[in-house]
């Protein structure tokens, strides 16, 4: 499938930024095995762009930082995970951009200076 | 180091330890196929940029599409999946160098294949890089010895140059390229001599690509026994490596070798061989499905070569006058130079040794062609000592050559002619070397002073070998004064020719055929 009809009928699968279920169901039954594949992986691109996907290390406290995280992404739906492994801090993931602040992070910053700096 | 220090150190250290917010760019593995990732996203990275996988295998970016990048591993996978993320590192890719690989075996990212700890101190040093512009440089002006006669009198290498091995299989063109660094072993032991600081030591780097691993160790155990392993580092892909780091040996090896010139340092540097480079470039290009051209090559085939050969440069003395000689070897299939490899960095370098496969048979070693091979900036080097002998021998072997064919065809020749033949039977006679016993420049003026004169026409030509060895040993014993003031590279005045002449005839009355 060419490039620019793929574009096309990802663009023709939203309604108002919003995946249209009926017209997905109807491209999809027009197209064979492969092309199908091809559309998957382009609709899964495009939801990455519609989303913005937050980890926190516990949920709990997620209600405070709500409005300001809506704030700052306004035309994008927020998704929120729950990842223990950062001990503290956010890790957020726009399309394909990664803003590490967590904890678990810095750690792991320490550790590789560590091993880059004083490996005898 | 006491505990203030330590705690000094460690204090300066977190002075540079970064804490902000790290960013990264990432994207998600769609398939991996030939040891070539196809990533989605990463819509920030830059080509030739380093990627790193969940399993902690590395990658070059090797292509950037509209909405994927295609991506070259750089270790073998451990776990790599379809879904997989990977994350762009900021980095370009880039070899840790510093003293402490003088000796030293790694691969083409810096790790370890001698068993010994890994350098993580030095200099980083990117792999790709723009070689030095016109201003920063100054013609090649020192001569760079091989140790081998013919080379050295008839193409003379000067620091700073390229000249290219050619050859079939098996004819000594890694041979040539060993001695030459076996060669540095005595010159390197002079400069530490030297208090004027005239005789610079010459580093070597010898890259070994898509070779295998037991020629790399023979190779390693040669350097080893002769002592040159301490002033030499080994960069190896072998052939059972992945494809792209043997791409990007020769690219490792001369970054390393930039190190050292950077700091005032003259590098040798081997290329073993540019071949199998070609192959691994063009095995890569077609899985990345580039458009083949030419023998199946890619278009930018010339330009991968000629962009690392450009960096073989002399420094000029503002840029630290440090320098990188570079010796590519290529091998050709029966003899055939003109095939799409060869001919390409036949014409990036100043210079060809061309090995040829019928001289090897008869028994002349180094097979070197003297018809087709050729040094282009290399007589600028040459020492007058040299100049002052070498300057009659190419002459009186491309008469030689054209006399011997017009004799086959008879027999009645006249006594010039034939005095003329025996000449140049012993001419090509003494050309004749050992693998792994280079000469100094002393001894290589001395055997081509004494054939050149006419002292060894009375020697049989199967006695010449034997002629020159207990030669060199009898003026070594005799006049020292004579082999300083030969390897002073001073032009041969009258009072040196008649200290020859002298030596010679003494050395003439002793010596039994």
């Amino acid at each position: 499938m060419k490039r620019n009809l793929l574009k096309d009928l990802v663009a023709a699968s939203y309604t108002k930024d919003k995946l249209n279920e009926e017209r997905v169901m109807d491209i999809a039954a027009h197209l064979d095995r492969k092309e199908l594949k091809a559309y998957i992986r382009a609709l899964r691109l495009e939801e990455k762009k519609h989303k913005i996907y937050i980890a926190l290390p516990s949920l709990s406290g997620y209600n405070t930082s709500k409005k300001t995280l809506a704030s700052m992404y306004p035309d994008k739906e927020l998704v929120i995970e729950e990842d223990p492994n950062l001990l503290l801090g956010v890790r957020i993931q726009d399309n394909d951009m990664v803003y590490e602040m967590s904890l678990q992070n810095r750690l792991d910053s320490i550790i590789d200076e560590i091993e880059q700096n004083y490996n005898e | 180091m006491n505990s203030d220090d330590i705690l000094k150190k460690l204090e300066k250290n977190l002075m540079h330890f970064d804490t902000s917010a790290k960013t990264a760019n990432v994207g998600t593995v769609v398939s991996i196929t030939d040891n070539i990732v196809v990533a989605t996203g990463l819509s920030k990275a830059l080509m030739g940029e380093e990627v790193s996988f969940e399993d902690g295998t590395l990658g070059l970016i090797l292509n950037l599409d509209e909405d994927s990048v295609s991506i070259v591993l750089l270790g073998k996978p451990k776990d790599i999946t379809e879904g997989d993320t990977v994350k762009t590192t900021g980095k370009i890719l880039q070899v840790m160098a510093s003293e402490e690989l003088l000796g030293r075996i790694v691969n083409p990212v810096g790790l370890p294949l001698d068993g010994k700890a890994a350098v993580k101190k030095g200099t980083p040093m990117p792999l790709e890089r723009i070689a030095a512009g016109v201003i920063d440089r100054q013609p090649v002006d020192t001569a760079l010895k091989t140790g081998i006669k013919s080379i050295d009198a008839l193409f003379p290498i000067g620091r700073g140059q390229r000249e290219l091995i050619i050859g079939d299989r098996g004819l000594g063109k890694t041979a040539i390229a060993i001695d030459t660094i076996i060669n540095q072993k005595e010159i390197n032991d002079r400069a530490a001599k030297d208090k004027t600081g005239k005789i610079k030591r010459v580093l070597c780097v010898y890259v070994a690509i898509g070779q295998k691993q037991s020629t790399v160790a023979q190779v390693v155990e040669k350097l080893r026994e002769t002592g040159a392993l301490d002033y030499t580092i080994i960069v190896a892909a072998n052939a059972a490596d992945q494809v792209s780091l043997q791409y990007l040996a020769p690219y490792a090896g001369v970054a390393i070798a930039e190190y050292f010139m950077e700091k005032g340092e003259d590098v040798l540097i081997v290329y073993d061989d540019l071949t199998k480079h070609a192959w691994a470039y063009r095995q890569i290009s077609l899985v990345l499905k580039r458009p083949a051209g030419r023998e199946a090559y890619p278009g930018d085939i010339f330009y991968v070569h000629s962009r690392l050969l450009e960096r073989a440069v002399r420094l000029n003395e503002n840029n630290g006058g440090g320098s990188i000689t570079a010796l590519p070897v290529i091998e050709t299939q029966a003899d055939d130079i003109s095939a799409y490899i060869p001919t390409n960095v036949i014409s990036i370098t100043d210079g060809q040794i061309f090995l040829k496969s019928d001289l090897f048979n008869s028994g002349i070693r180094p097979a070197i062609d003297v018809g087709l091979s050729v040094s282009r900036v290399g007589g600028a080097a040459q020492t007058g000592a040299m100049k002052s002998v070498s300057g009659r021998i190419k002459l009186e072997l491309a008469q030689y050559k054209e006399l011997a064919v017009f004799a086959q065809f008879g027999s009645d020749l006249d006594a010039a002619t034939l005095s003329q033949l025996e000449r140049g039977k012993r001419l090509t006679e003494v050309l004749k070397q050992p693998q792994y016993s280079p000469l100094s420049e002393a001894n290589e003026i001395l055997s081509i002073w004494a054939v050149t004169n006419g002292f060894a026409d009375d020697v049989p030509v199967d006695q010449i070998l034997r002629f020159e060895k207990e030669y060199h040993e009898f003026v070594a014993r005799t006049d020292k004064t004579l082999i300083e003031t030969l390897l002073s590279g001073a032009k041969i005045k009258e009072e040196t020719t008649e200290s020859l002449k002298k030596v010679t005839t003494a050395f003439k009355k002793v010596f039994t055929a």
